[in-house]
């Protein structure tokens, strides 16, 4: 199984006691897993452009010289130009700061969405995974049946009967996509209850709940951590294509992927490029840094890839 | 009052192939400041033996059969699982064969004995460091503020193996279980923690019930003994009488497999084969496949646990004077 237990399990050659001879030499795990981490050179650039995304989202009131909704109608589809940087859209508004704003919306809901499917995924997959036998089959049985629901169909006929809401599609992201991880930390519990420091932890007197959340549950930290990067880029995803058809976020609310709806249209594309290329770039160099992040975690938290 | 009065104990398995009785009819005590040692081959049920006593047999498909494990006084097979949540821990502890894997790899040494004190002492988390440390400090680490926030990865075997007996003894606990504690570790490193055991048990004045298949161990450490062979007591003494008069056969043999410095053995000895499956046990006595005075009755006839001389026990035809010795 991958998990970091196999970093901590390589012997220590020490001298057997209280010598302090050695001890600052000590590579606490955490520093490996850094050093590791920031060997990938992709994943340290994808980290360095997820950090200016998020700030930039956190400080668009700030950083954005127009109100993203003003319409200059005088000003449609202007190219980029000093006043707008990155030109205007077919109402004449500021596309940068409409790129920032909606940078807000499309990150709250991956990083929303991720923390709900992760939550209850990792939930579910813990007691299925530590008790297993009737428990295992019967979660088990659910994650098979929330698998083979037609997700997009479903969001669509969802969609079309409530009026789709920030917080509504949150949910509805969360309650269809926990079942991976639920079936990553199941398969993690399943081996880490075999080993001994559960046993141990049961004859200490620990319940059920603090050896699942306390005691396991750190062991299995390394897989969840790589899905939940992953899954958010993938919720970010999820939401510009629903946004694109017309059924995520509703505007004038601006978010990269309804951004992309109006701008559909080949005499956008001949005449106005700026317009569909740069919350596309967005989308693409987000989405692309999460996975080079994801990537980036799972090498430096798998012990297969540990060098020391 | 008895600490620890086990009282007929059966374990049983469910298998595919029917129940299997792991644990059969075993009845021994302990007191309060005394060590019992289990000795016996793997798959003895040595250690089937102590887990039933923890209320930990392995599930799904195993359970206490029948029998009593009463704990100065109280029943532990009948106690609601609740109550033993609180038992575990606090009145009886375990420390394990293996150190290398039974702490938790990714907590720090001291959040492992910081838990044990926060849960069953409700220490504050600050009170709970100071006391860790000074756990640490009691089994031996110089510089136990430093090894607070350490992992176990950092530590040898034989450290481990003293951070696991900190975390056993952190509350107090009135029976200490240990299970092949020196097994894993080098020849010095299992004396050192022998005599932390020896040390602490005397300090805390708390029974010691020592699972081990090393003579030597149980030579050093304990002051009854319970052989046990495939799930059965064969023979129950004081360690002195043990070693001098051994009575069944599979003790006598236990004795000659062991290396000695005195005497001129040119060979070790070796019980030949394996402790029968508790799924195909003879009909007779289960030591009879491996015996070498092994005779008709041996296979027709289970024999019982009997007194045979004072203070000691045997399950053997041979030491009841019921058959003798085939001249060879």
């Amino acid at each position: 199984m991958t998990s970091m237990k196999t970093i901590l399990e390589t012997p220590a050659t020490l001298p057997p006691d209280n010598s302090a001879a050695g001890m600052s030499s000590h590579r606490s795990l955490l520093r490996v897993i850094v050093a590791k981490f920031l060997q990938n050179k992709l994943a340290v650039i994808g980290l360095i452009c997820l950090v200016l995304i998020i700030f930039s989202a956190l400080f668009a009131p700030w950083l954005a010289q127009h109100d993203p909704n003003f319409q200059n109608l005088r000003l449609r589809l202007a190219p980029p130009s000093a006043d707008n940087w990155l030109g205007t859209d077919h109402l004449g508004r500021d596309l940068f700061s409409r790129i920032l704003f909606a940078g807000r919306v499309s990150l709250f809901v991956g990083f929303s969405a991720m923390l709900g499917a992760v939550t209850i995924g990792t939930a579910l997959g813990a007691i299925a995974g530590y008790y297993g036998g009737r428990v295992d089959a019967v979660i088990m049985r659910l994650v098979d049946v929330v698998i083979s629901f037609p997700n997009i169909f479903l969001l669509i006929a969802l969609v079309a009967i409530f009026q789709p809401t920030l917080d509504k599609l949150i949910m509805v992201f969360a309650l269809l996509s926990w079942t991976g991880t639920a079936r990553l930390v199941r398969g993690e519990f399943l081996s880490l209850k075999q080993r001994e420091f559960v046993l141990a932890a049961r004859t200490l007197g620990m319940s059920p709940a603090r050896i699942i959340f306390s005691q396991i549950l750190p062991n299995a930290m390394g897989p969840i951590i790589v899905a939940a990067t992953l899954a958010v880029g993938a919720f970010i995803l999820a939401e510009s294509a629903l946004s694109f058809l017309g059924l995520g976020v509703q505007p004038p609310t601006a978010t990269w992927g309804n951004m992309l709806t109006s701008a559909q249209g080949v005499r956008i594309f001949r005449e106005a490029w700026w317009y569909p290329t740069f919350p596309g770039l967005m989308i693409f160099i987000t989405v692309l840094s999460f996975n080079f992040v994801g990537d980036g975690l799972r090498d430096a938290l798998d012990p297969k890839v540990l060098e020391r | 009052m008895t600490l620890l009065d086990v009282k007929n104990l059966c374990t049983e398995f469910k298998s595919k192939r029917g129940v299997v009785r792991v644990v059969d009819d075993v009845s021994f005590s302990v007191e309060r400041g005394e060590t019992l040692a289990i000795v016996g081959e793997s798959g003895s049920g040595k250690s089937m033996t102590s887990l039933s006593i923890m209320g930990l047999v392995p599930q799904p498909g195993g359970r206490i059969a029948s029998g009593q494990i009463l704990l100065e006084g109280s029943d532990l097979v009948s106690a609601p699982k609740e109550a033993l949540y609180q038992i575990r821990g606090a009145d009886i502890a375990m420390v394990f064969q293996e150190p290398m894997t039974s702490l938790n790899p990714v907590l720090t040494i001291g959040d492992q004995i910081a838990e044990v004190l926060i849960y069953h002492k409700h220490l504050s988390r600050s009170a709970a460091r100071l006391e860790s440390i000074e756990l640490l400090k009691r089994v031996g680490f110089a510089r136990a503020e430093s090894l607070y926030d350490e992992y176990p990865h950092q530590l040898s075997g034989g450290m481990r193996q003293r951070v696991m007996i900190a975390i056993a003894l952190s509350c107090n606990p009135k029976l200490l279980i240990a299970d092949e504690p020196t097994t894993a570790l080098d020849v010095t490193v299992q004396a050192q923690i022998l005599d932390l055991l020896r040390r602490l048990s005397a300090d805390y004045d708390s029974g010691i019930l020592l699972i081990t298949h090393d003579l030597g161990v149980v030579a050093e450490l304990a002051d009854q003994v319970v052989v046990m062979y495939a799930g059965q007591i064969v023979e129950q003494a004081a360690v002195a009488d043990l070693f001098d008069y051994p009575q069944h056969p599979y003790t006598q043999g236990l004795m000659a497999s062991v290396p000695r410095l005195d005497g001129d053995v040119k060979r070790l000895t070796s019980i030949a084969g394996n402790v029968p499956s508790p799924d195909a046990l003879p009909r007779g006595c289960r030591f009879s496949t491996r015996c070498p005075h092994a005779q008709a009755l041996c296979v027709e006839q289970a024999p019982e646990l009997k007194p045979v001389r004072s203070g000691q026990s045997a399950r053997c035809f041979l030491a009841e004077g019921r058959i003798f010795k085939e001249a060879s």
